[in-house]
């Protein structure tokens, strides 16, 4: 009897602590958790030149001929030269299906991992807040990101991922993730705006009141580009109720039929196919 | 002679003394029978967060098996060693497992299904809430939200992963999944199922660091009763081990060439 009663008042006590110390300070700030929506037409296709007409019309979207690129001002990527060229010759050939090899085909019609910072692009992030981690997920391809947020040291420079090695710090109500390791194979939108394994992205989500989220994502990489620039946009909460609320599956690769993309694997890729 | 005898009998009295301090250890954390304690979470259930994986065979055959150039021996996973199939049903396994290396949807890395997602092997984390439980696989970067206390949506629907409800039954998660598509298999052996299975699956923490994970299949399609599978689930106790990524979709791509980051000149 003696041995319950001490247990029971120290979980008690535990539960009065953790509740004076984290109830008051959800009261009080915003918080990046839950589901989040973004806007139609967040320059999956561009992220320089916003929705043009007929995409816009194909995703029931509004056209907003807008570049989401804030930084530099002028909305343009500031691709070095050389990689202009090549984003250049991949926007040329993407409406050109019968010229197009695997390179030239976006690594988003092969169902291949978004990447960061596209997963921020692919329909909004349901985000769940652990005391060492924060998850992110999107209906997209069934995706998630794990960012630490317990300190632990990078992982080694020889391991390169789809959607690379985040940690996360908050400034604040900011949460700030800082993303390296990336391996530089998916692009960054339609038209074949990319980065290279050198790239770092900072991303940071502000909630700036109860119902809206304002993201930004700084990429640095100087083998790419000629300066650091910064796209961003806002996310609304989530009014989805119930099962309307819930991640789904969405089986990307198991339902491709990208014609394209078919005929490609068959011809250039399919002969390679191996799994250990 | 006599100089090793009395050598080994000091050590052998050594030994004996620590075992029996290692029983009285035992015996005082909480006696023979007392379970051994497991985390719980701030509302009282056994907390499963972390990075699990299997260590057995399963994947490439549930049933017991000698190794072979498919895979390792394992003892298999399967309450009984044997699957009860209805008749109708043998030749589709027999011609699945002469086809396997092209027939199995697991050798082009596409969703593995449930049960066999959790015998992968490979780690997987989970992240538990009080109303969601989230798995998060390293293979293929599968997930599976377990909703908890809440009813399956209305079908008919095909999914790769099925929909999984989950409830506590007093300390075990028993999840009850049920949705699913025909073009998973149990194994690399061909052992299948039809759209119409019916997992339910049984997540018990036996202390720590191990987690009983139980899965009873129900499918009258193809078994003419139903069957279970048992297995346990090891604790990644690495410091911060994290899951990294295996998406193997891009292999062959990647080896043909295709996705390397283009290089200053190219193209």
């Amino acid at each position: 009897m003696r041995t319950c009663t001490i247990r029971f008042v120290a979980l008690t006590g535990a539960a009065a602590a953790a509740a004076m110390l984290s109830i008051p300070a959800a009261a009080q700030q915003p918080s990046i958790a839950g589901k989040w929506d973004v806007g139609a037409g967040q320059a999956n296709y561009t992220l320089e030149f916003g929705w043009p007409e007929e995409h816009a019309k194909l995703m029931g979207a509004p056209s907003t001929g807008r570049s989401v690129v804030i930084d530099p001002p002028d909305g343009k990527i500031p691709f070095q030269p050389w990689a202009m060229a090549i984003r250049n010759a991949r926007d040329r050939i993407h409406t050109e299906p019968a010229r197009m090899k695997s390179r030239d085909l976006d690594s988003q019609a092969k169902c291949y991992p978004t990447g960061v910072p596209r997963f921020a692009n692919r329909g909004g992030p349901v985000i769940t807040v652990f005391p060492d981690k924060v998850l992110m997920q999107i209906e997209y391809g069934h995706e998630y990101r794990i960012i630490y947020t317990d300190g632990r040291p990078r992982l080694p420079r020889q391991i390169k991922l789809w959607n690379g090695d985040a940690r996360g710090r908050w400034e604040g109500a900011t949460f700030v993730v800082e993303t390296t390791n990336l391996n530089g194979y998916a692009w960054l939108d339609v038209i074949g705006s990319f980065l290279s394994d050198q790239a770092t992205v900072v991303e940071r989500f502000t909630p700036t009141d109860a119902n809206t989220m304002k993201w930004t994502g700084t990429v640095t990489d100087p083998s790419v580009f000629t300066r650091p620039w910064t796209m961003g946009w806002n996310y609304t909460r989530s009014k989805a109720q119930g099962s309307e609320a819930e991640l789904w599956e969405q089986a990307c690769a198991e339902g491709n039929h990208f014609p394209e993309w078919d005929e490609i694997y068959a011809r250039e890729v399919a002969p390679k196919s191996t799994k250990p | 002679m006599k100089t090793r005898i009395q050598l080994v009998l000091p050590a052998a009295a050594v030994v004996l003394v620590l075992l029996s301090a290692l029983g009285a250890a035992a015996q005082q954390a909480g006696g023979a029978n007392a379970r051994p304690a497991i985390p719980r979470t701030a509302d009282g259930k056994p907390d499963l967060s972390g990075v699990w994986a299997v260590m057995n065979t399963a994947n490439w055959n549930i049933l017991p098996h000698a190794a072979s150039a498919d895979g390792p021996a394992g003892r298999g996973v399967v309450v009984g060693d044997e699957l009860p199939y209805v008749p109708s049903a043998l030749a589709k396994q027999r011609e699945n497992y002469r086809t396997r290396t092209t027939a199995d949807t697991d050798m082009r890395c596409l969703l593995p299904g449930v049960p066999r997602v959790m015998y992968e092997p490979y780690p997987f984390e989970i992240f538990q809430t009080p109303g969601v439980v989230r798995m998060a696989f390293e293979y293929v970067h599968a997930t599976r939200n377990i909703y908890m206390n809440s009813p399956h949506p209305k079908g008919p629907i095909e999914w790769w992963m099925g929909d999984s409800r989950g409830s506590w039954q007093g300390d075990t998660l028993v999840v009850d999944a049920m949705h699913f598509s025909d073009d998973t298999w149990f194994d690399r052996a061909g052992n299948y199922h039809s759209a119409d299975m019916h997992v339910v699956e049984r997540y018990t923490l036996l202390d720590r660091d191990h987690l009983q994970y139980e899965a009873t299949i129900e499918d009258p399609k193809v078994f003419a009763r139903p069957w279970t599978m048992q297995m346990v689930l090891y604790r990644h106790v690495e410091p911060q081990f994290q899951l990294l990524e295996y998406d193997c979709i891009a292999f062959p791509d990647e080896a043909a060439g295709n996705l390397g980051p283009p290089a200053p000149g190219a193209q």
